[in-house]
């Protein structure tokens, strides 16, 4: 009664999902495996999607065919934009969710999607056989056979959860640990580390006084997030901001002595963009206040997360830490914060296709590979899903480049440079051509890519075509059209604090101008006025930082040199004259595709570099 | 192109010292060092690396000893190239060390290009690579400065302010990074004219460094003088007075040098040839005529002018077209012959040679040419004082200008009201630049950064 699938997805996290619907979608029969079908999609951590640099990816997944966009599109309680006043390149997307409803949401989702198989079981360990993995075997002796199997177990694996010095084994609190399954990973070889990372305690929203704090809107009409999402209708509530003061601060210092981070009962490193409100107060001694933004986590509960009190404090201190802050009096808890730590594998032991070096066939995304967060777990996710596909089917992975998307700046960085101890987050600033990948081009960037593997629809396709198409054509109205110096046109820029009009000049001239956007100038022509926002954006976009745009894309044609000099599969590191120990270690190890990805090894230097490029001269010459 | 054999030359500097050099690098180093090194005592076995062993040098096939020598070999990789490297300490005198290349070469080696050393290690990564450029200087150094300049860039010290430079700049970018990726922190960023302000103070180093290339470039290369003044007025004269010795021709008829001649002197370490040419006059003899032309476009190239002009005699039409010639150059005007009773008008000198400095010499009885050398230095460097460190490397100069455009573009970024991710292309090109002399360092500090001064996260 053994079954046979094309793909087979361990864990139906937001990484799980995206693989397992990309497969499916793709063609292939699909089984997915977690541990409670309850909890599919659940957000462990603060619920909300996108974010800085996450935004963009949940875009870039959106235009390859993924879910997560549409589904915070149907499910999301605030919408925000944010940078909006600085460019367009780093303006990003965020919303809150409704936590349930988004679970219900992917959950109807995947029962509803062809080729897929859903099945609640805890897998232990993988069937392996002649270094190719066959397939997995459950708690219960349960076996599935799979072409190619995929790993997406999140915080699971031997997750242990520290509250104050209290401790005990969970996947998440309410969950149970996978307990065999990265035994199993390290029979097989690999290297296994361990993480840690935390979140806040959720607080009854009846106990909070709201009128003590500051709400913060979204913004209003909501942006969706997908590019197939027409507009937000469901209902949108506020966010409330409050602060720590000195006396919050004296109550976490006098018990830090508690903590499970301090006491010494963890040792592995957390995230320091994501910093528990202990390490907060001792790292930044002399600030005065934190910020706590208090974010619902649903249109249908009471139940509040307070961003940014992220602990593992002992209960107690949980309590009247929280009561000490202004608004939260007599707030009462919920569910108490906790600090987890869970095993990850190191994932410079995977190619840029997601595969494992050690085992083919197997493919391990999200956390399991040391990242945080929802979106860069989905953006692994979907392309772990698109390349045991294109694994089966014979064809070449598909690799992003570092200039084409987030997506591939983050897979770059994981198999390149590894997690370094510390969960990896997505930021603009890793991103070297940051003014190309913006979230607004996403789709330009990506659908036609995610058609043409068999994921992204036809529609999405001819959509993006016919945006590129009217994007030309506005382009080139804009250039052509001439304002002329006229008491009208002078009074309209005046208006906008520019200014006055001298000669004539074309509207793309006008646009160029810092203080002058799109939607400003709807009033010098009729064409722009009728034309829908994204389209007149993206104008707007590439006539206002034409300069700029070209400037990055020449420093892409230069690193595409050493891009394009690719580093044979079987190069032996050791005969290669000159190098270093450390450089041979690290280049037999990571195994870099090219010589552009081998410079970005941390601790690899130039005279490496140049010794590798004098080497593949003299290989092709022999 | 790198190729893996063994490379061997005479280290130290021809002439007659006490010890001279002969260095080898390269797989077979080992092999040879104890084919033709026999030590004291008739110990063998392995030679201990790292060591001086004291024995002979014999050719293993004729037995001829050839010196008594000391001997060390350094294995790879802790050696100057990186690979291993034998040292033969000899006699000094050419002829013994000579004998001594010529057997290693004989057993193996090949005769090591110029730098050749060097080149080996930087592409072993003992050197960076404005370490190696600087030993590359060294070695071609004609002064003892420049010799201590280029010293200093080969122990890193252009690498080290570079670096410092580059720290500045990545806490530039730190706060434009960080205001782009964490809006909702509170984290307290500079306000754009204090990022204004920083960027201006890093772009003045930047500059400096850029003006230090002019002199770093005069004490590697040298200056170049031409030595100018209508015929008699005693240039040639002056120079063999400068140099010291009888180099030139000196006669009592106009018109006396008609090829040029250059010489070099030391001025204070910084080289300066010095070219005495044919006289500057309007004249009808077709060779003469030939030589006035070619020291008229020789002065245009030159660094500086050194215009002679005759103290005893009263000023001619052709002292005044010299003068004028050199109107647009950098010139120190000297009034020769001061020994004799002076007859020429101070005042039209004074108004003629306008700011230009003067002094008067006599080259006959070697007057006032302390004096005459100390203004042709100051003419010459152009400059207060030295710069603490100075770049002698185009390619280096290049880098930096590079990095101080892109510098100026952000602050003009900055005043426009661009984005933040603009200016960060900017900072991010003057990033570039810094790292071409030093070598790239990955984008991930700025994150570290980040961190590390701004308490980020919800
Ligand atoms: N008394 C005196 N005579 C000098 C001095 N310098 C040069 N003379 C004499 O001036 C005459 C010309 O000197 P040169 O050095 O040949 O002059 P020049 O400028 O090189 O002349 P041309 O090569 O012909 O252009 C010679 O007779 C020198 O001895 C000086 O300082 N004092
Ligand atoms: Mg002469």
């Amino acid at each position: 009664m053994d079954k046979r699938y094309d793909v087979i997805v361990v864990g139906a996290g937001h990484a799980g999902i995206e693989a397992a619907m990309a497969s499916a979608r793709m063609g292939c029969q699909t089984l997915m495996l977690t541990l409670n079908l309850d909890h599919i999609g659940q957000m462990s951590c603060n619920p909300a999607i996108g974010g800085i640099g996450k935004g963009h990816l949940v875009k870039e997944i959106d235009a390859l065919g993924g879910e997560m966009a549409r589904a915070i599109d149907e499910t999301g309680i605030q919408f925000r934009i944010l940078n909006t006043k600085k460019g367009p390149a780093v303006r990003a997307s965020r919303a809150q969710a409704d936590k349930a409803l988004y679970r219900q949401r992917m959950k109807r989702v995947l029962e509803n999607c062809e080729n897929l198989t859903l099945r609640q079981a805890s897998v232990e360990r993988l069937l392996v056989e002649n270094g190719r993995v066959e397939g997995v075997e459950t708690q219960i002796g349960e076996r599935f056979y799979g072409q190619r199997t995929i790993l997406t177990t999140g915080t699971f694996l031997k997750g242990l959860i520290h509250v104050g010095d209290k401790n005990y084994s969970a996947g998440r609190a309410g969950d149970f640990a996978a307990q065999g399954l990265s035994d199993s990973l390290r029979e097989l070889g690999f290297k296994i580390g361990r993480l840690k990372t935390g979140t806040c305690p959720r607080l009854d929203g009846r106990t909070i006084d709201f009128s003590k704090t500051q709400p913060q809107k979204g913004d209003d009409p909501p942006q969706p997030f997908s590019f197939s999402t027409e507009r937000i209708i469901q209902k949108q509530v506020p966010c409330y901001i409050t602060y720590t003061n000195s006396r919050t601060h004296e109550v976490i210092r006098s018990s830090l002595h508690r903590s499970p981070m301090y006491s010494g009962t963890i040792k592995s490193r957390g995230p320091r963009y994501c910093p528990s409100i202990e390490d907060k107060i001792v790292r930044f001694a002399d600030k005065g206040r934190h910020q706590i933004f208090l974010e619902p986590e649903g249109a249908d509960t009471v139940e509040i997360y307070p961003n940014g009190l992220s602990t593992s404090l002992p209960l107690d201190v949980q309590i009247e830490m929280v009561r000490s802050i202004e608004g939260l009096e007599r707030a009462e808890i919920m569910r108490p914060g906790y600090a987890i730590e869970y095993d990850y594998a190191e994932p410079t032991q995977l190619y840029p296709s997601l595969e494992t070096k050690l085992v083919k066939r197997l493919y391990h995304a999200g956390q399991i590979n040391g990242t945080t967060g929802y979106e860069e777990a989905a953006a692994q996710g979907i392309m772990a899903g698109i390349n045991a596909v294109l694994s089966i089917r014979g064809e070449e992975p598909l690799i992003f480049s570092r200039d084409q998307a987030y997506i591939g700046v983050l897979i770059d960085d994981l198999v390149t440079k590894g997690t370094d101890g510390e969960p990896y987050r997505m930021f603009t600033s890793r991103a070297e051509y940051r003014l190309l990948l913006r979230e607004d081009n996403a789709d330009l960037r990506l659908t036609e890519i995610g058609h043409r593997v068999g994921l992204a629809t036809l529609e999405a396709y001819v959509r993006t075509q016919n945006k590129k198409t009217r994007v030309g054509e506005l382009v080139e109205l804009l250039e052509r059209s001439v304002v002329s110096p006229t008491e009208a046109a002078n009074a309209r820029l005046e208006a906008l604090d520019s200014a006055p009009l001298r000669g004539a000049t074309s509207l793309a001239q006008l646009l160029r101008r810092p203080e002058v956007s799109a939607p400003d100038l709807a009033g010098f022509s009729s064409t722009l006025e009728a034309t829908p926002a994204a389209i007149a954006l993206q104008a707007e976009v590439e006539i206002k930082y034409h300069g700029y745009i070209q400037r990055q894309l020449e420093g892409v044609q230069r690193s595409k040199n050493l891009e394009a000099l690719r580093l044979p599969e079987d190069i032996d590191y050791a005969v290669v004259s000159g190098l270093s120990r450390e450089a041979r270690e690290k280049l037999s190890r990571i195994r870099p595709r090219s010589l552009g990805q081998a410079s970005r090894i941390a601790g690899l230097t130039p005279v490496a570099i140049s010794l590798l490029s004098i080497y593949l001269k003299k290989r092709k010459l022999a | 192109m790198y190729k893996e054999d063994t490379i061997a030359a005479i280290a130290t500097p021809p002439g007659e010292g006490g010890v001279a050099i002969v260095r080898a690098s390269g797989p077979d180093s080992e092999r040879i060092a104890k084919e033709i090194f026999r030590r004291s005592g008739g110990r063998n076995g392995a030679l201990r690396s790292h060591t001086l062993h004291y024995g002979t040098v014999q050719n293993p096939e004729s037995d001829e000893t050839l010196d008594q020598a000391l001997v060390v070999l350094m294995r790879k990789p802790r050696s100057y190239t990186g690979e291993d490297v034998f040292e033969v300490h000899c006699h000094g005198g050419p002829l013994v060390a000579r004998a001594i290349l010529e057997l290693i070469l004989v057993r193996g080696a090949r005769h090591a290009e110029p730098g050749e050393f060097t080149k080996r290690a930087f592409l072993n990564g003992r050197l960076d690579l404005a370490q190696a450029e600087g030993v590359l200087d060294l070695i071609r150094a004609r002064t003892r400065k420049g010799m201590s300049l280029a010293l200093d860039q080969a122990q890193g010290g252009l690498s080290k302010w570079v670096g410092e430079l580059r720290e500045e700049l990545l806490d530039i970018l730190v706060q434009v990074e960080a205001s782009i990726d964490f809006p909702e922190e509170e984290i307290e960023l500079l306000q754009r004219n204090q990022l204004a302000g920083k960027i201006g103070a890093l772009k003045e180093k930047v500059s400096e460094l850029i003006a230090s290339y002019e002199w770093g470039r005069l004490f590697r290369d040298g200056a170049r003088v031409c030595i100018a003044g209508r015929p008699n007025v005693g240039k040639s004269s002056l120079l063999n007075a400068l140099l010291g010795e009888e180099r030139v021709i000196v006669t009592p008829v106009p018109g006396t040098t008609r090829d040029v001649v250059e010489e070099t002197i030391n001025l204070g370490g910084l080289p300066v040839a010095l070219s005495d040419m044919a006289g500057i006059r309007e004249t009808e003899d077709p060779v003469e005529k030939i030589g006035v032309e070619f020291s008229l476009k020789r002065v245009e190239a030159a660094d500086a002018t050194l215009v002679v002009l005759d103290g005893s005699a009263p000023h001619t039409a052709e002292d005044r077209s010299v003068l004028e010639a050199v109107r647009q150059k950098r010139t120190l005007v000297a009034i020769n012959k001061s020994d004799l009773p002076q007859a020429i008008d101070s005042g039209w000198v004074a108004a003629t040679a306008g700011d230009k400095p003067l002094v008067s010499v006599s080259a006959k009885q070697g007057l006032g040419l302390d004096k005459l050398k100390q203004q042709l230095r100051n003419l010459l460097l152009n400059l207060p004082s030295e710069p603490p460190l100075m770049v002698t490397n185009l390619r280096h100069k290049v880098a930096l200008e590079k990095g101080e455009r892109a510098l100026t573009a952000a602050m003009e970024a900055i005043r426009d009201g661009l984005a933040p991710e603009l200016i960060g292309v900017e900072l991010q090109e003057a990033k570039d630049g810094l790292e071409e002399i030093i070598g790239a360092v990955t984008n991930d500090n700025i994150i570290e950064r980040i961190f590390e001064s701004f308490c980020i996260g919800k």
